[in-house]
């Protein structure tokens, strides 16, 4: 028990035997805290496809449906005083078809990995394009957020307000993607052709959003839960946390491990009359108490 | 803290200016996730840079104390980058 405690004062309180500060602060300690934290990501990334009697432990359950991303579009559109788009049937085929083909494929990009671009699945679906346009979304909790995120995008917002599409496509499919349980959505835009009009597929490519995230794809067991359009709310078991709750969680605590540690360091060094030279506790503190802020109010979701 | 706040002003006053900057566009840049990573490594340079200047100014500079800068802002960068993951 004394031994504990002896430890305990050693990582915590300055005294001789850490020369006089704590032992968590010093870098050798800092650099092991470095190890922690990453060892802590790569393991919620081994274990993401742990599951409970009652689903899945981690991964991402949102509210998103169709109809309020078509709305929410249509609104963004009204503001610049453009037409609203138009649920297309063939369009939406073809943003399901991409969709399910990132689940089966297993990537994150609008290229697949066999080099099967988005208008692959759009002329599949019997859909003669003039111009054509995709964007992706994945991670998010709900609809105003991920509208944001793409509004928030050049690429995206191009997309979103562009004057040349007619149509519009949504799909929204729960399934597992790189480990997780989490919502895609796909957003097809379009215009037809008119009768006898070939499709410029150079204007399709202009409209391409181009910024997916680089992610590496694993060709592995593919497991689509949903094929058809699942409202958000609907899905009967979400899973119980979001990877990005538990490292925000996890992140935080030793922020405050470290913070509470640095103000007691402050406290008891500035009671005493020693004289130490190492780094500033009050930059130290004011540091992480941005780094805090900034972990709190980071928002997740992936946009493609 | 008070006192060490008076002492040294400016430092902490150029301090803050540089992290309210960081998280300004750490925020701004959502949901270009490239981007703030970018930032958050530029948010760990600074705080080492600011640390290395502060404590040449005072003489109170070693090669333990740089370490210990480069640790926490390693640390704090790191918290960010992998947040963004």
């Amino acid at each position: 028990m004394r031994k504990l405690s002896d430890i305990v004062a050693h990582i915590f309180h300055p005294r001789r035997s850490n020369n006089h500060r704590p032992r968590l602060l010093h870098p050798e300690a800092l650099f092991f805290v470095v190890l922690i934290a990453s060892g802590f990501v790569a393991l919620l990334h081994l274990f993401s496809g742990l599951t409970s009697a009652n689903g899945s432990i981690l991964g991402y359950a949102s509210t998103i449906t169709p109809k309020q991303v078509i709305e929410a579009t249509n609104q963004e559109r009204a503001q610049l005083g453009l037409k609203p788009l138009q649920l297309n049937q063939s369009l939406t085929q073809a943003a399901l078809a991409k969709g399910q083909n990132m689940f089966t494929d297993q990537y994150w990009s609008h290229t697949a990995p066999d080099g099967v671009e988005p208008w692959y699945f759009i002329q599949q679906a019997g859909y003669q394009y003039r111009v054509a346009g995709e964007n992706l979304a994945r991670d998010f909790a709900n609809t105003p957020n991920m509208v944001a995120a793409w509004m928030a995008s050049p690429t995206h917002r191009a997309n979103i307000v562009n004057s040349k599409y007619e149509e519009i496509g949504i799909a929204v499919i729960d399934g597992s993607l790189e480990g997780y349980e989490t919502t895609l959505v796909v957003q097809m835009f379009g215009t037809q052709a008119g009768v006898g009009a070939k499709p410029v597929l150079g204007d399709a490519d202009e409209a391409k959003v181009v910024q997916a995230s680089g992610d590496a794809v694993k060709r592995s067991q593919a497991s689509i839960l949903a094929s058809l359009l699942v409202p958000g709310g609907q899905v009967e078991s979400p899973p119980l946390f979001t990877p990005l709750q538990l490292t925000k969680a996890f992140f935080l605590a030793v922020i405050i491990l470290i913070v509470s540690t640095l103000i007691y360091d402050t406290f008891i060094i500035g009671n005493r009359d020693s004289i130490r030279i190492v780094g500033k506790n009050l930059a130290h503190i004011f540091l992480f108490i941005a780094v805090m802020y900034l972990i709190i109010f980071f928002r997740g979701g992936v946009v493609g | 803290m008070l006192k060490e706040l008076n002492k040294h002003k400016l430092a902490y006053i150029i301090l803050i200016i540089g992290l309210v900057l960081g998280v300004i566009l750490f925020l701004g840049a959502w949901p270009d996730r490239q981007t703030q990573r970018m930032v958050a490594i530029s948010i760990a340079v600074f705080y080492l840079l600011w640390g290395i200047l502060t404590h040449f100014k005072t003489n109170q500079i070693t090669g333990r104390v740089v370490l210990e800068y480069f640790g926490i802002g390693t640390l704090a960068g790191l918290l960010l980058i992998l947040v963004t993951l």
